[in-house]
């Protein structure tokens, strides 16, 4: 009984696995063709295989790849920085307004997008951030920020007051207490936080296109999308241009996963 | 112990990078380096080049809807490079996706950072004309171009394409360089496998489907999933125009042969217009019949789709402009033949009433040069900017982007390549733009009111009644916003 | 001591300056702008009329607007359908794995794909739906099942229900299954393991440790899913704005793409404003009332 089980799940999960990969390979297998490889036959593997999509669209990516990323790795610090202190504190102390404060940043979320799209545009040309990356971090880092200290809250909350009042007993700031209980402690969460975060502030499209001009602070999701082909070649480079720019992000998954692995380690021990 | 050092790492690496950050936030101020490899955009050279140069540098913001064909954006390239050596005025390029031009053009200009020059779509023009964000045309029209000497610049243009322009007798958005003209491409093969003929009237036109249908394939590729898509409402356009063409005569008060918005609405009022009548019920039940013949996800089907499917061989027809025929040529792959047909003509044989010419799809001004009203505070940069539009509105440019990318070019005086005569102009221009002819909002009204009718989930008085009040509520609104009623002749002379 | 009690009393207030100021700065400032332009027939450029509450009186007779209300409520309760299922039975399934490492390993290839940005997905689905061409179509008529065949996209009734199905089984999709999965594993992960080893030392079967142990556990997770996929659902834009922006007729009318329509295509920015605000409060009253309920559904347990 126990193997058909054993068995059954994982040919479910094989499954799930496969349809889960399904858009990674036709993706991949996509960016070697051209057009007419495409259009005919987009989930069979290429009969020819165009390299020379590859070496197009490097060109055109790695200068908005590197504007992407300077943006990305600043909006994760920035956002990770006012989360954990924000959590923090609703955390550890109670005090008068917490519920109004909390609700004033979750309230942020509930903003449809649109409607921020233009006024947005106005405050920044007003601070006089157009077309620099501070315009481009702070709005999205904001955004996340509302995530952030939303799960951080959460976790912060699960940890032992024991913990904390052990250490203040011993004489510990706030500050050290943050740095050396209540963050190592939130690994895991931490690391999803630097997940999401980085996928959409990479991944974000329509903010970039109207705030910024010009190659030096272009971001990759834009450059994708003018992505210059011939008619011959088709999406193919488009595609291969998707692959590398998420290698990035691939990194980035792993760098976040070995520390969500420890984090959680740790945490089974202490639990 | 691990923990600290990577905490130090950590630590290092935001430092590292918000000073990056920061340098190249403040280097973008400076903007020293032209990086040529990347697509579109001549960089800024303010500091450095006004140091070196002893008069003072002009330099125009330029966007325009190109997409991401890589020829169309050398052409264009190469063309504004040629300006900047002839005139030392510097253009840089804004291209921009065709999905996001308007949203980015309409926060732009809310910000007061339109583009100088910019191109558009008559239907966006006019708006944004009426929004105040461009510069009036009129007196420009009424003189000469410094490329097209010899006549008055309007003059240049077909007189319908030039009568169309004047939103009033005295407010012109811009200078169209183009025109669309939508032509039925028919895959040869699959015609002579169904022993179809290729169709000249609507009769044989619906026979060959039929063919084609009994012979196993899907005839005709009909995208209707977005306005976007276009197809239904320029087809509808065409084939109401077929039949219904004495509503012309009717409306056209002011007599040259082109119902204006202004005459639409006079016509309104007076009770001239009346969507169930039964030449318009007719065409519409012709559409109707036609659908049979589509691939059955027609309200599902977008453009791009319907191109790839024909190109695939998988349906005999698609809609397609001569701007799509490099890449519709090359995912064919020369597999197989086709020819280029205009909308097939409604003759006696299938409606009494019908005109017998067919009326075109397309045919509006297109690829229309504005200037942001803005420059009217700064003469210089105004001057530098009309010299410009005036550049590439010339004869000699139209006929560069026809030969190169197969634009259809306006000026009278440009030859069409061969490769282009398919496009050539036969068909009746459209006189009575009933659905494409108003605003956005009943574009969209009708388009979607029309995949309804379409799939049955309404009827066709239903339809024509939704179409009658669709009519009555937009135009309603427009005579409100242009202060247009009976006593002024609305804003007729 | 005095000073001491002082600093006490605002450092809570010190902690939350920085995401209060970042928020306040570039989000609810332009938001107050949006507010006030409610009240404004604003086309975006030259038109900028106080009109007062008109846009709003003209929003709650507007039926499109009210029906793309509903339509979002139907969108809101499948994500959140799936934000509580699907990943958890996926994280379930990993966690039964016997070695850690192969967990490891197939737990990375899950996540591989959300880096995969969300147009590409939409453009792959559309292949998948596509009517007499598309996959799906394609697979059921090989398997006998022709009559269900339909054109998904294509068809009012099965325009919306073909949306929501896009990213099958939305592990790979980061805010509907992606982030969910690595949550609900890591927290799997988290469970002490001495409370496992008991309860497999009791008999417990597979099924009774789910409810009994796992759901528990993770009640706070799946709360917090909840809670970010209701506000989320409610604001669906790019799938639908790509793929049918609202059609065909109005079958998929969202109010996301409503606003867009009526702000970016008809220039109504100051009604666009006011239907974004609209959205704005229904959410925030939405998740007031899902939080409460929630929080009854931790007092039951």
């Amino acid at each position: 009984m126990k193997k058909t089980i054993s068995a059954l799940s994982r040919f479910l999960l094989g499954i799930l696995l496969f349809l889960t990969l399904m858009p990674f390979y036709l993706l991949v297998m996509n960016s070697f063709k051209w057009s007419e490889g495409i259009v005919k036959h987009p989930f069979r593997l290429a009969e020819e295989w165009q390299f020379g999509n590859y070496v197009k669209a490097f060109g055109q990516v790695i200068r908005p790849m590197f504007n992407s990323a300077v943006v990305t790795f600043s909006v994760i610090a920035l956002v990770l920085l006012v989360s954990v202190l924000a959590a923090y504190a609703f955390a550890r102390f109670k005090f008068r307004g917490s519920a109004l404060c909390y609700l004033i940043i979750m309230a942020m979320l509930m903003i449809p997008g649109f409607v921020l799209l233009i006024p947005q545009f106005i405050q920044i040309n007003r601070l006089g951030m157009y077309n620099t990356f501070w315009g481009l971090i702070f709005p999205p880092a904001a955004a996340s920020a509302a995530t952030g200290t939303f799960l951080l809250r959460t976790a912060m909350e699960g940890i032992s007051n024991s913990l904390f009042e052990a250490a203040e007993m011993e004489g510990a700031t706030d500050l050290q207490i943050l740095t050396r209980i209540a963050v190592p402690l939130s690994g895991p969460v931490i690391a999803t936080i630097v997940i999401m975060t980085g996928l959409n502030a990479w991944n974000n499209y329509l903010w970039p296109l109207v705030s910024t001009t010009g190659p030096n602070t272009q971001q990759v999701t834009v450059a994708l999308t003018k992505m210059v082909r011939t008619a011959m070649e088709g999406d193919g480079i488009l595609f291969a241009g998707y692959v590398i720019a998420s290698l990035p992000l691939i990194l980035l998954f792993c760098f976040a996963s070995r520390s969500f692995v420890a984090g959680l380690t740790q945490g089974a021990v202490k639990g | 112990m691990k923990k600290k050092q990577r905490n130090k790492v950590l630590t290092g690496l935001l430092a590292a990078i918000m000073a990056a950050a920061m340098l190249a936030g403040c280097g973008q101020e400076e903007n020293k380096e032209s990086n040529q490899e990347t697509t579109g955009a001549v960089a800024e050279t303010e500091t450095a080049k006004e140091q070196s140069a002893d008069k003072e540098e002009i330099s125009l913001v330029f966007a325009q809807d190109l997409g991401t064909d890589e020829k169309s954006n050398q052409v264009i390239q190469s063309i504004l490079e040629e300006y900047t050596a002839k005139t030392g005025v510097e253009v840089r390029l804004e291209s921009l996706p065709s999905a996001d031009y308007q949203t980015w053009l309409t926060t732009q200009f809310a910000a007061n950072r339109g583009p100088d020059v910019y191109s558009g779509i008559i239907y966006n023009m006019t708006t944004d004309y009426q929004n105040g964000q461009l510069y009036n045309f009129k007196e420009l029209y009424d003189s000469e171009s410094s490329y097209d000497p010899g006549k008055k610049w309007g003059e240049a243009l077909p007189e319908y394409i030039n009568e169309r322009m004047y939103i009033t007798a005295d407010d012109v958005p811009g200078y169209p360089t183009s025109t669309s003209v939508v032509r039925i491409f028919c895959n040869k093969d699959i015609f002579a496998a169904a022993g179809a003929e290729i169709p000249e009237t609507w009769a044989e036109f619906m026979r060959a489907c039929e063919q084609i249908k009994e012979s196993g394939i899907t005839p005709f590729a009909f995208p209707n999933a977005t306005i976007d898509d276009l197809s239904w409402l320029w087809f509808s356009n065409s084939v109401c125009g077929q039949i219904d063409h004495e509503i012309v005569a009717a409306l056209d008060a002011g007599g040259n042969g082109y119902v204006e918005l202004a005459e639409i609405c006079k016509g309104m009022d007076e009770g001239k217009i009346d969507f169930d009548n039964e030449n318009l019920q007719a065409a519409f039940t012709l559409m109707k019949e036609f659908s049979q013949y589509w691939t059955s996800d027609y309200n599902g089907l977008d453009r791009a789709t319907a191109q790839e499917m024909f190109a695939r061989g998988e349906v005999a027809m698609v809609q397609a402009m001569s701007i799509n025929l490099e890449a519709i040529d090359s995912m064919i792959g020369g597999a197989f033949e086709y020819v280029v047909i205009p909308v097939p003509t409604v003759t006696k044989e299938t409606n009494v009433n019908a005109m017998g010419k067919s009326v075109i799809l397309g045919g509006q001004p297109d690829t229309i040069y504005g200037i942001n009203k803005s420059l009217e505070t700064d003469e210089i940069k105004l001057e530098a900017a009309i010299n410009f539009v005036q550049y590439i509105s010339s004869p000699e440019i139209q006929l560069r982007l026809a030969e190169e990318i197969n634009r259809i070019p306006l000026s009278l005086s440009t030859q069409l390549p061969e490769r282009l005569e398919g496009f050539v102009i036969t068909e009746e221009p459209l006189r009575m733009p009933f659905f494409t002819g108003i605003n956005e909002k009943l574009r969209n009204y009708f388009h979607r009111s029309g995949q309804e009718y379409l799939s049955d989930a309404i009827t066709l008085e239903d339809f024509t009644d939704t179409i009658n009040q669709s009519y009555r509520e937009v135009l309603e609104e427009i005579k409100t916003e242009n202060g247009w009623t009976a006593d002024n002749n609305y804003g007729m002379n | 001591m005095k000073q001491k009690s002082l600093f006490k009393l605002i450092k809570p207030y010190l902690f939350l300056l920085p995401v209060l100021s970042l928020l306040i700065i570039f989000k609810y400032i332009p938001f107050g702008m949006s507010f006030q332009k409610s009240f404004y027939n604003w086309n975006g450029a030259n038109l900028d009329t106080f009109i007062g509450f008109q846009n709003y009186m003209e929003a709650f007779q507007d039926r499109i607007f009210l029906q793309s209300i509903g339509k979002a409520l139907i969108v809101m309760v499948v994500q959140v359908g799936i934000t509580v299922s699907i990943p958890l039975v996926t994280a379930e399934l990993l966690f039964a794995m016997k070695s850690k490492r192969a967990q490891y390993v197939v737990r990375t290839a899950f996540t591989f794909p959300m880096v995969v940005p969300g147009v590409v997905v939409i453009l792959l689905w559309k292949w998948i739906l596509g009517g007499d061409t598309g996959v799906l179509n394609n697979i059921l008529n090989s398997i006998g099942l022709s009559q269900l065949a339909n054109p998904w996209l294509g068809d009012t009734k099965t325009a919306l229900p073909a949306i929501l199905a896009i990213g099958f089984p939305w592990i790979g999709i980061a805010a509907l299954g992606g982030m969910q999965f690595l949550v609900y594993f890591g927290a799997l992960q988290g469970i002490a393991g001495d409370l496992l080893e008991a309860a497999k030392l009791d008999g417990v079967n597979i099924w009774q440790r789910f409810w009994k142990i796992d759901v528990p556990m993770l009640a706070s997770q799946l709360k917090l899913m909840v809670t970010l996929v209701v506000i989320s659902s409610l604001q669906i834009f790019e799938s639908i704005f790509i793929l049918t922006k609202g059609g065909p007729g109005t079958s998929t009318m969202v109010p996301a793409v409503y606003m867009y329509e009526q702000g970016f295509t008809y220039r109504r920015m100051g009604y666009c404003s006011a239907l974004g605000i609209i959205l704005f409060g229904f959410i925030l009253i939405l998740t007031v009332f899902n939080n409460k309920f929630l929080k009854k559904a931790e007092v039951v347990e």
